[in-house]
């Protein structure tokens, strides 16, 4: 008997042993069950969904197209540029984009000679990438495994961080839903880890909601401020996890109308505890290039991608790249006109003749009016980065996603359009001291029409006049825009994006935006 | 009187015999093989009895002395032969007996799951090869030569490049997954698992299988044939069991010979050996080609393709005759192809007894290919020794080295395509020389190509049995295996970036193997009735492996090859490779069999198989087998049948599971993506999504077999039917955008084998007859099906859209569009009735006559896409072989056939001889097309299209080949070898002062009958594409001589 117990300890001993000698660390790769061993790893994995975000944002002139181009106020120059490769750089294609001929402007070209206009793009500002959701997908995939980790628990995470972890991966995946929201309309929504089901489309209304709703539950533990300045304004905070929610709630108002008054009452008590927060602060317009570069005391949501870490990101994703020419932009032969013009009519119309020092200090006087390559946009004039010539002799940005000014502006239309005017007309008021114009004192209609020029005049080139058209309902009166659809088109979605035809494959439920079909 | 005395003597001495049967009477004798009348040394000698007794063995020259009681009967017992029992009754004390070789029959000893065990008592399906069938043919891997030995064992010959392995498979499809596209398709490779001597070998390397890499010869091709004992080929679950995960495709088990004299014994063998070129395609050369091409172009040129004239003055080998480039009449294929002689040495020494036996093995081959710049050498170095002091213990020690070297010249794996490319040139071209030749030609011949695979193998065993019955072992093997590839482009034959810049490659890799077995071994038998063996064991093993290579450029001159360093300027990438492999497996395997005065026999089994890169939580995959065995011959109505001599009916189950996802399946996989704001960022890799449900492949196998032997086993019949079921098979879905990730990693697919095999082997005469006769018949029919493929669909394409699988039909079909002859006469094109306009094809031309009717299948008149279809059935139905042995004194003769029946091929090198006469433009040869039924005229019923019509070819391309004209059937019947040997009279030989002396003559892959019009219908890819590109396979004739002293 003795005989057979040793023999079963021995059996014993080698199983045990066996399950270390069956664990063997790979060198070359790292593999789940590997990763997720402490908040290092968590950390890594956060800023990579940043980082995946701003790529897909930066593939392209992602921001300027979606929120710019489409208003229809601006328009390419004819100017020619005889740039390195001896083609002439009209882009035609802003031209498409602001006559909503995104068809063409997604379409597979080569070398688009349009021999009416002359004009010539590049195939490499590879436009059709904003009908491509996959990216967006794999944020929202990886935002859904950050959670799905951190509530199965990962050594050395204390709750703070557990909570500021899950608040930025909540916050990171309904950003990522609002801005496919706002170009494609419905999408599939899903917060679980590793979907890999077939999906269909769903309300986006429905989808914004539940944005809202899944921000709500994240963003308590967020923090208000990061200890690394360097984290200012590029990760999550309650105040950018406030934003956008106002964003979220104003949109809904814009589609469902019968409970209006409840989002925007809710914009509006969003705005009030960012005020609360007092973390965030209109800076002078005379150092206003701060803004745009990224990270200032103004800047509530932002992507970076700085020449000091990094490689320079795509110039083109950038407005500020259309609208600046040499000396602003480097010294290239491609630099001595900028690329596109703000359309004078509309920048008389905005600015008007009163004081306004965005007028003074974002343009030049000569120029401002002039329709042609000589004009620029001084918004976006920063210093040129050190080491960045030729083509890409452009001053550094951050890709703006939320600024204060935007934020105040949201709610004083929120406050507004519930008939708040006096409370309207303080926030409206503190942008406009800002900017060295007297104050407003509309009320009623012409309230929230000031406020909505008021949002033109300051977010010109931020990328989100567009969305403001579309919510505002706006888009229909060519008022307000020299893109305007019909209330038939707009029904049919002639404000969205084409979705890729790669959203069809091994996906029975999916169906394209009918406009685009 | 004295006569009187003498009678009453004899009488007495009678008497007292009778009297006394017991009484011992010394005996001699000498043990002779039937068929070579080689001497067996060795031979147990044992007096029948119970229990039978054992007396000695025979000695080095195959003699032996025994005393022994009269009229008792001794039995002989040899591996790999029959048992011979002898009478010995008192007149006779002298004898000569020959064993007639017995490699399949029942009281065989067969060394299954690393245990001995007679076979009569074994459940699994298995089949034995003496090393005698295959040791006469000169082959560099004795797998090539188990072709056509074992029903179910399907081995295709699909190359004759010296040094790269055919296709081996045992019992059909046992994988969906396709590699490549197109012609270049291959099927990932299911190799059965090797145990050479006791030691479990991958056969499947990465690069050893030769079809991407160069590099690397199979770890077979160290194993001279000549130093093989027994090869054992096991089949079912049952059976193989016990070797795990890696047994799934079956298991092959190699013993090499062992030490077994007792006076040292030199064994020389030599073999001399031809290698001959197979038929090659006919061409027209020179003017001949000159001619036809002009006519063809004054007969077809047109309008539309430019006026014949000025055609003709736009092709300078056609309109300048009188220049010497273009006067030529070059035989491409003779420049390429030649014979070859070879030779092949073995020299084995090896003494001993049971005590203590030692072996040594060496082997020099050396094949040059019959294409040129290709060839191989392979030395070995073959020792073991075998030591057992006392009955209880026993020591085992093997040492095998070995150095193969291959030269696959300007060809890339197993396919030549630049020979391919070029001997398919025109004739007008002028013949390689140091001027006047392309590139191309250059390549060929002066690529300095030098593939090296350096091989190390010692394995020990020891066992210790402190009781009778009870046996410890521990088993343990290091193999280093080394790969190294150089291969030097002279600047002649590379042009990169629009330059003569020569190229060096250098590649290496090298891959380790650690592995030790400790097992438990219990057998008792009570009351002779019931007998028990338990097995139980554990197995790990560590494996490694890592490939580097760099790629230079730019060598100061043709000679000079190196080194330059890692300047930019020079290198062109290299590192080391991601094909990188640390795995960590671990075993526990149980065994245990029961049986009841071997009449009924229970065998159950189980392994827990764990491996480190199958997942931490449950990383044992679990494998249960259970077997039974009926010795019907054994029961008291068959006592006395004579005519029965053994009948079994087997009967087994068993699952083996191997498990197919990683740990990067199961968890996926995270990259560095480089750095946010200054923090680094790692992330998803999206191209898989992790999938933790992903089910193992399962290998589900029942065995159902009956063996039959009558009249002392002069007639044996194996017959079993299986059905395999392979579910889970793992599958790359692609996933909807949303889903972020690309792709994952399903378990959906579903493959069902079923089929039969049958064995019969007769011996028409007696065991005593001086004429050794022997037929071995086997044939495996097999039929796979497709039960379930991934995400519910019912067709999956691959290959390019070429190569279809659908549920319910065989694993792979071809998918291509169907042609039904060629239009006779326009009025044959059909005519949309709707639109008035005739059926087109795709949007650039609508047919004629004399175009191939290729049938709309979707009723468009539009021919695309749509119109595919699937046929035929890219992997053989029938496989099998015929084997005949006859002796006669010292002659013998031994011939094997092997067959394959209904399987289509892909006759690609038609289409592209069909091809070639239509591409007036290219410079390719004219071949003569005469024999084949072609459209020349309205109004002809023909099978081609007009080829000479370079009009139509450009605009239709009538012979593209993915269209059903070009699927044949692919049976054939291959007389792959015969042997023919002559073993000198002993007398004779003993004069010279030798044991034995034989001389021999073989041949292999002598003819192929096979209704399939292209050249070999074996040398098609796995999956059945016949490609110019492929090496014939050589035709072999040896002259052989064996000598032993």
């Amino acid at each position: 008997m003795k005989k057979y117990t040793a023999l079963l300890l021995l059996v014993l001993i080698v199983q045990s042993s066996c399950k270390k000698f069956l664990e063997v660390e790979s060198l070359h790769r790292i593999s789940g069950n590997n990763y997720w061993k402490s908040k290092a790893d968590v950390e890594a994995f956060t800023v990579d969904l940043y980082a995946k975000f701003r790529n897909k944002l930066t593939q392209t002139s992602f921001i300027p197209a979606t929120g710019d181009l489409r208003t229809g106020y601006i328009k390419f120059t004819s100017t020619v540029n005889a740039n390195t490769v001896g083609e002439v750089s009209r882009r035609i294609v802003y031209d498409y984009i602001a006559r909503n001929d995104l068809k063409r402007v997604v379409g597979n070209y080569v070398w688009n000679t349009d021999l009416t206009s002359g004009g010539i793009f590049y195939p490499s500002m590879k436009f059709n990438s904003i009908t491509v959701w996959t990216e967006f997908y794999q944020v929202i995939q990886g935002a859904n495994i950050l959670i799905d980790q951190i509530e199965k628990g990962v050594p050395g995470l204390s709750p703070a961080d557990e909570g500021q972890y899950r608040g930025e991966a909540a916050f990171i995946r309904s950003l990522a839903y609002f801005m496919m929201v706002r170009i494609y309309g419905d999408v599939p929504y899903y917060t679980e880890p590793y979907i890999k089901d077939a999906m269909g489309r769903e309300n986006m209304v429905s989808v914004v909601n539940k944005c809202i709703a899944d921000v709500e539950k994240y963003k308590e533990s967020l923090p208000v401020a990061y200890g690394d300045p360097a984290f200012r304004a590029v990760r999550a905070t309650k105040g950018a996890a406030l934003t956008l929610q106002m964003h979220m709630n104003m949109w809904n108002a814009g589609f469902d109308k019968a409970k209006a008054a409840a989002y925007y009452s809710a914009a509006a008590d969003l705005g009030q505890k960012l005020l609360d927060l007092k973390a965030y602060e209109l800076i002078p317009i005379s150092s206003f290039s701060a803004v745009m570069l990224g990270r200032s005391p103004e800047g509530i949501f932002e992507f970076n991608q700085s020449i000091n870490y990094e490689p320079q990101p795509n110039p083109i994703a950038f407005f500020g790249e259309m609208v600046l020419k040499f000396p602003n932009k480097g010294p290239g032969s491609d630099n001595n006109s900028s690329h596109a013009y703000i359309k004078p009519a509309y920048l008389s119309k905005i600015y008007g003749t009163g004081v306004d020092l965005r007028k003074d200090l974002w343009f030049n006087s000569q120029t401002m009016l002039a329709g042609s390559g000589s004009f620029e946009f001084l918004k976006f004039k920063g210093d040129i980065v050190s080491g960045a010539t030729g083509l890409y002799g452009v001053p550094e940005w951050g890709l703006i996603i939320f600024r204060y000014a935007d934020a105040l502006l949201l709610r004083a239309e929120a406050l507004a359009e519930l008939n708040k005017d006096t409370e309207a007309l303080e926030m409206l008021n503190m942008v406009r001291a800002r900017a060295g114009a007297g104050s407003a004192s509309e009320t009623g209609q012409q309230l929230k029409d000031v406020i909505f020029m008021e949002r033109n005049r300051e977010l010109l080139g931020d990328g989100c006049l567009y969305f403001d058209l579309i919510r505002t309902g706006r888009i229909l009166d060519s008022q307000w825009t020299d893109n305007p659809l019909t209330q038939a088109q707009f029904n049919d979605g002639g404000w969205t994006w084409p979705i890729d035809n790669g959203a069809l494959l091994n996906n029975p439920l999916m169906k394209l935006n009918s406009y685009w079909q | 009187m004295k006569k009187i005395y003498f009678l009453l003597f004899l009488f007495s001495l009678l008497a007292s015999i009778s009297l006394h049967a017991q009484e011992n009477i010394l005996i001699k004798g000498s043990v002779l093989d039937k068929e070579t009348g080689e001497r067996l040394v060795g031979v147990s000698i044992v007096l029948d009895g119970k229990p039978p007794k054992s007396l000695t063995n025979t000695n080095a020259n195959g003699d032996f002395t025994a005393k022994v009681p009269v009229n008792s009967t001794l039995i002989l017992k040899y591996l790999g032969y029959r048992d011979f029992r002898q009478v010995v009754t008192a007149g006779q004390t002298n004898f000569t007996i020959k064993l007639a070789s017995s490699a399949r029959e029942m009281n065989e000893v067969v060394i299954r799951g690393y245990v001995a065990r007679q076979k009569e008592e074994t459940t699994g399906s298995s089949v034995s090869i003496s090393g005698k069938e295959i040791r006469d043919i000169p082959a560099a891997s004795a797998e090539d030569l188990l072709q056509g030995k074992v029903a179910g064992l399907n081995i295709q010959v699909n190359t004759g490049a010296p040094g790269f392995r055919g296709s081996v498979s045992i019992r059909g499809v046992s994988t969906l997954s396709i590699s490549g596209s197109g012609e270049n398709a291959f099927l990932s490779p299911t190799s059965p698992l090797y145990i050479i001597d006791g030691v479990p070998i991958d056969a499947d390397g990465s690069t050893e299988y030769g079809y991407n890499s160069n590099s690397g010869i199979s770890p077979l091709s160290m194993i001279p044939p000549e130093d093989i004992q027994t090869i054992e080929v096991l089949k079912d679950a049952q059976a193989t069991s016990l070797y795990g995960s890696r047994g799934a495709y079956g298991v092959i088990i190699i013993t090499t010979r062992k030490g077994n004299s007792k006076a040292p014994r030199i064994r020389y063998d030599t073999k001399f050996f031809l290698t001959d070129v197979p038929k090659l395609k006919e061409t027209l050369g020179g003017q001949a080609e000159r001619q036809a091409r002009l006519n063809q172009i004054r007969k077809f040129g047109s309008e539309y393709g430019g006026f014949p004239e000025s055609v003709i003055n736009t092709l300078p080998a056609l309109s300048d005759s009188l220049n010497p480039y273009f006067n030529n009449s070059t035989n491409w294929q003779g420049v390429f192809n030649k014979s070859t002689f070879n030779q092949t040495h073995n020299l084995g020494i090896d003494g001993g007894d049971d005590t203590f036996n030692y072996k040594t093995n060496l082997k020099w081959y050396n094949e040059k290919g019959i294409i040129a710049n290709t060839g191989q050498d392979v030395y070995s170095l073959n020792m073991n020794m075998a030591y057992k002091p006392s009955k209880k213990f026993n020591v085992f020690f093997n040492v095998l080295t070995g150095l193969g070297k291959r030269n696959a010249g300007g060809g890339n794996g197993i396919f030549q395509n630049g020979v391919a490319e070029n001997s398919n040139a025109s004739s007008l071209l002028p013949g390689p020389s140091l001027f006047q030749s392309t590139t191309a030609v250059q390549s060929v011949f002066s690529i300095k190509n030098d593939n090296a695979t350096k091989n190390l193998r010692a394995n020990g065993e020891f066992s210790f049995m402190p009781i009778e019955g009870l046996r410890f072992t521990s088993t343990g093997s290091y193999e280093y295996i080394r790969n190294t590839e150089d291969t030097f482009t002279p600047s002649s034959a590379s042009i990169i970036a629009g330059q003569n810049w020569s190229k060096l490659l250098s590649y290496f890799d090298r891959r380790a193997i650690l592995y030790n077995r400790n097992a438990i071994n219990f057998s008792k038998t009570i009351n002779y009735d019931h007998s028990f063996n338990i097995l139980l064991f554990n197995e790990i093993s560590k494996r490694s492996f890592q490939a580097n290579y760099m790629l230079n450029v730019g060598t100061a001159n043709d000679y000079i090859w190196g080194p330059l360093g890692s300047s930019t300027m020079y290198s062109r990438g290299g590192g080391t490779l991601d094909n990188y492999v640390n795995v960590n497996t671990a075993a526990f395997s149980a065994f245990f069999s029961y049986n009841y005065k071997k009449k009924y026999i229970l065998d159950l089994s189980y392994r827990l198989d764990g491996s480190s890169v199958s997942g931490f939580d449950d990383p044992y995959s679990k494998n249960p087998t259970i077997g039974l065995r009926w010795n019907y011959n054994k029961e008291k109505i068959f006592e006395n049948a004579n005519w029965l001599s053994s009948g079994s009916i087997r009967a087994t189950w068993g699952r083996n599971v191997s498990p197919t996802g990683d740990i990067y399946t199961l968890y996926g996989t995270y990259s560095p993506s480089g750095n946010y704001v200054g923090s680094p960022s790692i992330g998803n890799d999206f191209g898989y999504v992790p999938n933790n449900t992903l089910k193992p492949t399962t290998n589900t196998t029942y065995n159902l077999a009956f063996d039959f032997g009558f009249l002392q086993d002069r007639f044996t019949l194996t017959y079993e039917t299986y059905l395999k079921t392979v579910s889970n098979l793992l599958w790359d879905l692609e996933l909807p955008t949303t889903a972020g990730f690309i792709k994952v990693k399903s378990d959906d697919a579903s493959v069902v084998n079923y089929g039969h095999e049958a064995n019969l082997n007769i011996r028409p005469l007696s065991a005593k007859s001086k004429v050794n006769l022997a037929f071995n018949i086997n044939a495996a029919l097999n039929r796979d099906v497709i039960t379930q493929l991934p995400g519910g669909v019912t067709q999956v394409l691959q290959g390019e859209g070429t190569i279809a699988s659908r549920v319910g039909r065989n694993a792979f079909s071809n998918y291509t569009i169907v042609t039904d002859g060629v239009y006779s006469t326009n009025a044959d094109v059909p005519v949309d009735p709707i639109t008035g306009l005739p059926y087109r094809n795709g949007n650039s031309a609508f047919f004629q006559e004399g175009d191939p009717r290729w049938v709309d299948i979707n009723g468009d008149y539009i021919l695309d896409d749509n119109d595919k279809q699937i046929t035929g059935n890219l992997q053989p139905r029938l496989t099998g072989g015929l084997n005949t042995t006859i002796g006669y004194k010292g002659f013998s003769l031994l011939l094997t056939g092997v067959f394959t029946v209904k399987r289509t091929i892909n006759n690609r090198v038609l289409a592209d001889r069909l091809k070639s006469a239509g591409d007036i433009y290219g410079s390719r040869a004219l071949l003569p097309i005469d024999e084949l039924n072609y459209w020349k005229n309205p109004g002809d019923v023909a099978k081609f299209a007009n080829p000479y019509d370079y009009i139509r070819y450009s605009r239709i391309s009538p012979f593209r080949e993915n269209q059903s004209l070009f699927l044949e059937d692919g049976s054939y019947f291959k007389l792959n070898t015969a042997t023919f040997g002559y073993t000198f009279k002993k007398d004779f030989v003993k004069r010279l002062n030798v044991n034995s002396v034989r001389l021999y003559l073989s041949a292999y892959n002598i003819f192929t009958a096979s209704p399939y019009s292209g050249s070999n219908p074996e040398t098609v890819t796995p999956l059945g594409y016949d490609k110019s590109g492929g090496y014939p396979v050589a035709r072999k004739y040896s002259i052989g001589f064996n000598i032993e002293l």
